[in-house]
């Protein structure tokens, strides 16, 4: 009897071993997707200020640590802050998730933040690791870290290969092109912008040159993403006061081509708005951009 | 007089009673194996020892701090070594969390002293080492650090 055991075992870890492997994978698939979904929902939620949302996504012994808060923070003490603590997030990379063990999971990206924390501003270039966990069949947070990284954590030399000026054209969504800019990235994290529509387009009132800051990083697979933010001021005509314009890029570089794509989203602000507040930023209208880089003749 | 099958319930009761202390001394140990490789650990990075240092990190540990230009590999770690002056003292108990049976998460604020490449590290941060057990050796597979207002 002992025997046979044995043997159904050993037939059974045949078959695994034949038959297993492709299910394994199509199974961990699957699990990430799950843990992806769960901290996905947690940042809606955060973002939503949604409490009860957020206390069933975190365990109740949940511990966050970020460069802004004043200490290890539990789920209590991150819900009693939200109201001071004001940004918004970029990922630059996609997040990376690693199955520790069948009911834990780490997840980690590379983020842009922008925004301040009780009215000072918040280490832009940040590393974030978020350890899940598995209980009672649904995953959910259980320990969020945030480290501010040296220098945008990026690799500045090959970040330097993409200073210079690009031609773009500028789409809007389900529309053609609705104008031409000349992007310029340059030393010192400075960006450049004019449009063509500057003069005053169709739904437009006319408006100045913008300029900001531009940041890369450079992907595990060597692929820049490059973030940047910039500002202008809208002029007052007969039906608009004058505001302020703020475009916020994310694009990518091609490195082979030399050219940019992504997109820019337009918000518009009152002149005594301070469109630096995450909190201002609201009905963003979004464009699509695409653009390559000006050589010089030889 | 007990007949021989209550005197094995007994003994049976005697056993069921003994283990919670008995369960509780094996998570001591776990905790314990877990301190151990983090401080061997440490103590392989204050010797410089490159070998242990392997040995004791998975292959795809990250390290996060705020002094690397960004995420570093344990290949990275290793030829940063001559860079890198590392002390720290650790404020407290490290707390030694088991997420799963396999995988730990130990935690706990440091003061910092050293530098990497001439500047001073932060002087008060939180430490997180995750550990996994592969092969019946527990070995870390992340390391960060973020600073905290002093």
């Amino acid at each position: 009897m002992k025997i046979m055991r044995s043997r159904a075992i050993l037939f059974s870890l045949v078959m695994l071993a034949a038959t297993g492997m492709p299910e394994a994978k199509a199974g961990e698939a699957e699990i990430i997707a799950e843990v992806n979904k769960a901290a996905e929902a947690l940042d809606e939620a955060f973002e939503r200020q949604d409490a009860d949302a957020i206390k069933q996504l975190m365990a109740p012994d949940h511990l966050a640590v970020t460069p802004y808060y004043d200490g290890p923070q539990n789920v209590a003490e991150q819900l009693a802050t939200p109201a001071e603590l004001h940004y918004s997030q970029t990922n630059l990379d996609e997040a990376a998730v690693t199955l520790l063990g069948p009911d834990a999971a780490l997840r980690t990206f590379r983020a842009r933040l922008d925004g301040t924390f009780k009215g000072k501003p918040i280490a832009p270039n940040v590393y974030v690791s978020q350890l899940l966990v598995k209980r009672d069949g649904a995953w959910m947070e259980r320990f969020y870290q945030v480290t501010a990284l040296a220098d945008g954590g990026k690799k500045s030399s090959s970040c330097n290969g993409l200073v210079g000026t690009y031609l773009t054209e500028n789409r809007a969504k389900e529309a053609g092109v609705t104008s031409r800019s000349l992007i310029s990235l340059a030393g010192a994290h400075l960006i450049l912008f004019t449009d063509s529509g500057e003069g005053g387009e169709a739904g437009f009132v006319p408006f100045t040159d913008g300029r900001g800051t531009w940041f890369c990083t450079e992907n595990a697979d060597g692929a820049h993403k490059v973030s940047a933010t910039t500002l202008d001021f809208t002029a007052a005509t007969a039906d608009a006061k004058p505001g302020i314009g703020r475009l916020d890029f994310d694009l990518t570089y091609g490195a082979g081509t030399e050219t940019l794509s992504g997109t820019a989203t337009l918000y518009l602000l009152p002149l005594d708005a301070d469109p630096l507040d995450p909190a201002m930023l609201k009905d963003g209208r979004q464009f699509e951009i695409t653009g390559r880089r000006i050589g010089a003749r030889s | 007089m007990l007949t021989r099958a209550a005197f094995l319930s007994l003994m049976l009761v005697a056993v069921a009673w003994s283990l919670p202390p008995k369960a509780h001394a094996t998570d001591a140990d776990t905790i314990a194996a877990i301190n151990a490789s983090s401080n061997a650990l440490d103590e392989a990075f204050a010797r410089r020892d490159v070998e242990t240092i392997r040995r004791l990190m998975t292959k795809d540990h990250v390290t996060v701090t705020p002094y690397y230009d960004g995420p570093q590999s344990v290949d990275d770690q290793i030829a940063l070594l001559p860079e890198l002056e590392y002390g720290q003292t650790i404020v407290g108990e490290p707390s030694v969390v088991l997420l799963a049976p396999d995988v730990a998460l130990r935690t706990f604020i440091a003061d910092l002293k050293g530098s990497f490449k001439g500047k001073p590290l932060p002087s008060r941060a939180f430490v997180n080492e995750t550990l996994v057990k592969r092969d019946g050796k527990w070995i870390e597979r992340l390391f960060q650090i973020t600073t905290l207002k002093p």
